[in-house]
């Protein structure tokens, strides 16, 4: 449900989930994926306008985000989390970036995005928190990787440190004119003392935050500029991918065996649900960095 | 014998409302090992116990009897037997009609 997510390898120490985590949702199988997924692998919620398919949402959300960064003729834009790439090729194709580079610790991604890279565009297996760019970066973009900068189980202090210390990175291996825009699944009206052993099963380790814990961990550091949540495009998206896993199903199951499908089929609907009744929302923000914070913490 | 290999004879594009309901009731009983008799069709689905992976499976298998698109959210959108029987067999009629 999200892209690839970079985050702590070292999660014990920095509480994010570990990369044996992501890998055990994200490196399943590409072939399995790109069942039901659209064309351009996109792995996070699309961006809706009426009579929009599927890819065409996709490619919307992605020229959303680029648009929030101002991609056009930037120097250097990262992309935490950056799937199976598309993001990345975009953005040096229709919108001039001079580099792209992308952070997973999902193998099979990482793999994905270099057999198909442009010159321009590089992906590196690690963790935003082990990561030291060549140069600073004036545009970050991160979608659908929040969800795992912090483990399930944490204190809401030590998950307020987590998220801090991700804003706190971009903003010290970042440009003073860096704009930033992110995109998370975040609890809505859900209850964490009640979490649902589902949900672990098939994101291990890692928990949602709330707009209002994004918010704190970003104060001071980067000014929020728009923020809009889509559950509803959410719903959509998922039951593209529920129908499409579902006209599927026996190609998935020589893939990945029965189980694996039924687990997938199940947790797609369950999270359908979840947008549709409003469990779960997802937050699109669009922030810019504070040069020269006074707030310090 | 569960609630699908049950209804699985009666199976077509073309089930009646009361076809429907009488599959979500088996269901139902099955599922949650109530006696058929004591399920309502005019209860909200929830005070059966229902919670949303067990509302996507049903809907899931309901396809697969039906051979039919269903949402997963029926049960939130049609919470009683009643309502998402009659919901489905409208939606039927409204194919049929194509």
């Amino acid at each position: 449900m999200t892209e690839a997510l970079a985050t702590a390898p070292q999660a014990e120490a920095e509480g994010g989930a570990s990369a044996q985590a992501i890998q055990a949702h994200y490196d399943i199988s590409n072939d399995f994926y790109a069942l039901w997924l659209d064309p351009t692998m996109t792995y996070s919620c699309a961006l809706w306008e009426d009579g929009d398919t599927l890819q065409q949402a996709q490619i919307r959300k992605l020229d959303f985000h680029l648009d929030q960064v101002q991609a056009t003729g930037k120097k250097n834009l990262l992309d935490v989390g950056c799937g199976w790439g598309t993001l990345l090729d975009r953005a040096v194709t229709n919108y001039s970036v001079n580099n792209a580079v992308g952070l997973t610790l999902s193998q099979a991604q990482a793999d994905w995005v270099k057999s198909s890279k442009q010159d321009n565009v590089s992906v590196v297996l690690e963790s935003w928190r082990d990561h030291t760019p060549n140069l600073p970066y004036d545009a970050i973009v991160s979608i659908g990787a929040f969800e795992h900068f912090a483990k399930a189980g944490l204190s809401k202090a030590a998950k307020a440190d987590a998220y801090r210390s991700f804003f706190r990175w971009c903003h010290d291996n970042s440009t003073p004119d860096c704009d930033l825009s992110l995109q998370s699944i975040v609890y809505e009206n859900y209850n964490e003392e009640n979490p649902n052993p589902f949900v672990e099963e098939i994101f291990p380790e890692s928990e949602l935050p709330r707009v209002s814990e994004v918010l704190a961990a970003c104060d001071g550091l980067f000014e929020v500029v728009a923020l809009r949540n889509d559950r509803t495009h959410y719903a959509k998206t998922l039951q593209c991918w529920y129908a499409n896993l579902r006209k599927n199903r026996d190609h998935a199951i020589a893939i990945v065996g029965e189980a694996v499908y039924k687990k997938y089929e199940k947790y797609l609907g369950v999270f359908v649900i979840g947008f549709h009744t409003g469990t779960v929302n997802l937050t699109r923000i669009k922030a810019r960095k504070l040069a020269e914070p006074v707030v310090i913490r | 014998m569960n609630a699908q290999e049950i209804q699985t004879a009666k199976s077509s594009l073309h089930a009646t409302q009361a076809q429907i309901e009488e599959w979500l009731v088996s269901y139902i009983a099955d599922l949650r090992g109530i006696k058929k008799e004591k399920i309502s069709r005019t209860t909200i689905l929830s005070k059966y116990g229902l919670d949303s992976a067990s509302a996507v499976t049903l809907s899931g298998d309901l396809m697969d009897w039906l051979k039919c698109d269903i949402d997963p959210t029926l049960l939130y959108e049609h919470p009683t037997i009643e309502q998402a029987a009659a919901h489905i067999a409208a939606m039927g009629k409204a194919v049929g009609n194509d």
